[in-house]
């Protein structure tokens, strides 16, 4: 087990992504590790702790078996230090502590995503000294532990343990509540299952026994042995209708108390009529005169409508974890200080206005406040999307979510946690959802009037017959209630939604809200986020003079930047670190460059000119950074160019052509930028995009997008934290792969791996998945106009009548298979082997 | 064929034992993570020498 630096050459120049992470590896970078005789390249050191503790431990099998790699780097997630849960006191607040001395704890993981990575985090926890049993909960992306403690220490410090342990396997792990929603939604799932099982156990078996009948029918078949198959056929459907069936009569009956119409209606019309018709049938005695029965349509009818529901909702659930994934944004424990001079480890909820907290380096600022003492400068990617600084000093306001630069601040708290910028996202999200129309299919539209013509035909047809001849009267009219039972109808939308979820997934689009394919139909604008979603930060490339190591180069290189808010400086300090350099003065010399002391060298790193005594004009690149020592030139520092005119941001591959189709659709582009705008309106003028605005905030993002909903449609794309309210409210939003939960969770679609691309595949699924729901509509209700002619005159034969009612709702499944076809996802940027 | 007489009936009945029990299996949570257990018989326990491996290296790690 052994870590190379090995120069240039070896064999896997084209393997440029992390065998970790899957991120792209920088340039310079050339750390890897020997797992089973492989030597297999990192991009950070951070990964490399991971793969080596993983190999140690014996888990090896997690790389051969993980679905996908995680996407991020350890400790570049929303990760807690875990230091900060020593303090019995906070770490109580998330511990349930049990009289027999075990405690249980509940943590919220980031970067888990598939089996393995459960599989990996459980057994690489299993020897923790205390710990009985760590399980891991993937559809909630939670971890559950219990370890003996005999009193609050121990289990505080047995919490700290199992949170360092899970960061060193490469994951993010941090202490949260035991929520409430997450259980429901466990109930729900459970729920949904037993309906499903229910109706596919008894829709096999009611199709066995159907088989049977039609079977009698060309062959011959003694009627009591016909009666017999009819009615175990009629107990299994009994129990499907009466157990599976009950969401869609529950959501029926709310639709109706709420006044409204909805597709559950017709569903529940088909469900019901069709058995309890077919039931009339065998009590009326209509077996003897060879009439015929539905059960096994209503039960497959049932077992298809539940397993497209199941789908939806799972995906569903699966991005509702937004809650707990803020509360990971602010620091679990926050140091106060008080009039004395005394520390105290508490909870930013606790916090009160005026309260004196101080925020070590790289900590999180957890209220927003005034700092008191210190200056540096503050991050505020949070708040704005941008990873730019903003300079603060005594006096000046910080909010919270900022992440603190080198200097340690003391900030007195201005407003309490609960009520912080930060704090308002997820209101202002809460709201943009319920300010959103709630988008009417067509279907439901149709529903009603479905519904009533079926009612008032059947009423029509009885009380005719009634007159002409009564005898005939009930066969006649049920064989009405059949031939005009909207199965097709209630069919045509879910199918073809579910189909086009199916399709999407396969394009690398996953679809949260079907809906959103409808709401597509009426688009006029298209909305941007910049940083993140159109650019991505440019790499710098160190180039050393020979006789010099990289690595040393860039600890320096790194070292010295760590204060710079420049563009190129963000970028020299993705550098990946080794060594911790301490320089003993660092100066700024504005316009030229960065400039250190350390053990009596001098440092530069900046305009060449100004870096070197002896830079000959003929050789220097002005784009390049020099870094000297007392005048010598160590390395060149370059900013490698996809093009050169953004500082420090690069377009995202596929962004032009994107942004091509989107205007070919006719759609109206913006960008939406809580960047400079000076930066903004330079890339809008690289992209050809007329409308721009720069420096905005979360909530006039939302009202930007409020404003141009009402003027039509509007499609949003956007990645960050401060875009979740303006997805809430955009028509179709679309959250970018680098999102977090918190914005998957306001998106109607996430595209999963990095490709704009996805966004125009998005949008053409959607024309496509409207136009087949408009011919199945079309479909169905001219199948059930045709056919209720016959049926009301009697003219009907009732094995006709069934035939036509299977082969109407097979078409319209059929139909919507169409959306299956093709869309095939074109390689993506970085292809990894899923369980092979 | 008067068998079916009593074959049918007791068909119903298996059934809705099968139905009790699938529903007894969902309420006890077996179902609740479906990803994991379909991954499960791929995964080797991990070597208990590793686990030796490691403390070694650790130690070793902390005397350079």
């Amino acid at each position: 087990m052994t870590t190379i630096a090995s120069p240039a050459a070896h064999s896997f120049a084209a393997a440029s992504s992390c065998f970790h992470c899957g991120l792209p590896v920088p340039a310079g970078v050339d750390i890897e590790v020997a797992v089973n005789g492989r030597l297999e390249r990192v991009c950070c050191h951070g990964c490399e702790g991971a793969v080596q503790f993983i190999h140690d431990a014996g888990l090896d099998d997690f790389y051969r078996l993980r679905a996908a790699p995680s996407g991020t780097r350890p400790g570049e997630g929303v990760a807690a230090d875990p230091s900060a849960f020593a303090d019995p006191e906070v770490a109580r607040q998330y511990l349930q502590l049990d009289p027999s001395g075990r405690t249980h704890g509940d943590f919220a993981l980031d970067g888990v995503g598939c089996a393995a990575c459960a599989w990996v985090i459980e057994h690489g926890v299993r020897d923790l000294p205390g710990l009985r049993q760590a399980r891991v909960d993937l559809a909630s992306g939670r971890l559950s532990a219990t370890w003996d403690a005999e009193d609050a220490r121990a289990a505080a410090a047995g919490l700290t343990r199992l949170m360092e342990r899970i960061n060193a396997l490469g994951f993010d792990a941090v202490p949260a509540q035991p929520a409430h929603e997450l259980s429901l939604h466990a109930q729900q799932r459970r729920r949904s299952l037993t309906a499903i099982g229910i109706a596919g156990i008894g829709a096999m078996q009611v199709m066995m026994l159907a088989i049977a009948d039609y079977a009698g029918l060309f062959s011959g078949m003694a009627d009591d042995h016909r009666a017999l198959v009819i009615w175990a056929q009629m107990v299994l459907t009994g129990v499907v209708v009466a157990w599976g069936a009950q969401p869609f009569f529950k959501g029926a009956l709310n639709t109706l108390r709420a006044g409204r119409m909805g597709i559950d209606v017709p569903v529940s019309l088909a469900i019901g009529l069709g058995w309890g018709v077919s039931t009339l049938v065998v009590l009326s005695g209509g077996i003897g005169r060879g009439e015929h029965v539905y059960f096994d349509s209503v039960a497959m009818f049932t077992f298809f409508l539940l397993l497209g529901r199941h789908l939806e909702q799972s995906v569903r659930h699966r991005f509702a974890r937004a809650d707990a994934e803020l509360d990971a944004l602010l620091p679990a424990a926050v140091t106060r200080l008080d009039e004395s001079g005394g520390r105290a480890s508490v909870l930013p909820a606790s916090l009160a206005i005026g309260d004196v907290i101080e925020v070590p380096p790289g900590g999180i600022v957890a209220a927003d406040g005034r700092v008191l003492e210190g200056a540096g400068e503050v991050d505020r990617a949070a708040l704005t999307g941008e990873s730019a600084e903003q300079e603060v000093g005594p006096g000046s306001e910080v909010a919270a979510g900022s992440r603190n630069g080198a200097s340690r601040l003391r900030i007195q708290v201005l407003r309490p946690a609960g009520s912080s910028a930060l704090a308002a996202i997820p209101q202002l999200l809460a709201r943009a959802r319920a300010q959103r129309p709630a988008s009417v299919h067509l279907a439901d539209r149709l529903a009603g009037l479905i519904v009533a013509a079926v009612l008032a035909i059947a009423a029509v047809t009885a009380a005719v017959w009634l007159l002409i001849d009564p005898s005939r009267a009930l066969p006649v009219t049920l064989a009405t209630l059949m031939v005009t039972c909207p199965c097709a109808f209630a069919l045509a939308t879910p199918v073809t939604l579910t189909a086009a979820t199916l399709r999407l997934r396969r394009l690398g689009v996953l679809l949260v809200d079907p809906a959103a394919l409808e709401r597509a139909g009426r688009l006029r604008h298209a909305y941007f986020d910049k940083t993140g979603t159109l650019t991505e930060p440019g790499q710098v490339h160190c180039e050393p003079v020979s006789g010099h190591a990289m690595q040393s180069c860039i600890d320096h290189a790194v070292a010295l930047e760590r204060d710079v808010p420049h563009p190129i400086a963000i970028a020299v300090r993705r550098l990946p670190v080794r060594e911790e350099i301490e320089f003993d003065t660092l100066r700024v010399v504005p316009g030229s460059g960065v400039e250190g002391f350390e053990r009596g060298r001098r440092w530069r790193l900046g305009r060449p000119r100004w870096a070197a005594s002896d830079a000959s004009s003929a050789a220097v690149d002005p784009a390049a950074l020099w870094l000297t020592v007392d005048g010598t030139l160590r390395a060149t520092f370059r900013l490698e160019h996809r093009d050169a005119q953004a500082a420090g941001e690069q377009l995202k591959p596929g962004v032009v052509s994107t942004l091509a189709a989107l205007t070919r659709r006719g759609l109206e582009l913006a960008i939406v930028s809580g960047d400079a705008p000076e930066r903004v309106s330079a890339m809008a003028e690289r992209l050809g995009i007329a409308r721009w605005w720069g420096g905005v905030d979360p909530q006039r993002k939302y009202a930007l997008l409020a404003e141009a909903e009402a003027d039509g449609g509007v499609l949003y794309v956007g990645d960050g934290l401060n875009d979740a309210p303006a997805l809430g409210r955009a028509g179709v939003a679309v959250a970018t792969a680098s999102a977090c939960d918190f914005t998957r969770s306001a998106a109607d679609a996430i595209v999963l791996d990095d490709r704009l691309e996805a966004v125009v595949d998005l949008l053409d699924s959607s024309d496509r998945t409207r136009r087949i729901i408009r011919q199945n509509l079309m479909w169905a209700i001219s199948y059930n106009v045709l056919a209720m002619p016959l049926a009301v005159t009697g003219l009907i034969a009732p094995w006709a009548a069934a035939i036509g009612m299977s082969a109407s709702s097979l078409l319209v499944i059929g139909n919507a298979m169409r959306l299956l076809r093709g869309g095939r996802r074109p390689p993506p940027h970085a292809e990894v082997p899923a369980w092979t | 064929m008067d068998v079916i007489w009593i074959l049918i009936p007791l068909s119903v009945v298996l059934i809705l034992i099968a139905v009790r029990a699938f529903v007894w299996a969902v309420r006890s949570r077996q179902f609740d993570d479906l990803d994991r257990e379909a991954a499960r018989i791929l995964f080797d326990e991990p070597d208990p020498e590793c686990a030796e491996n490691r403390r070694q290296n650790q130690g070793r790690r902390g005397h350079d």
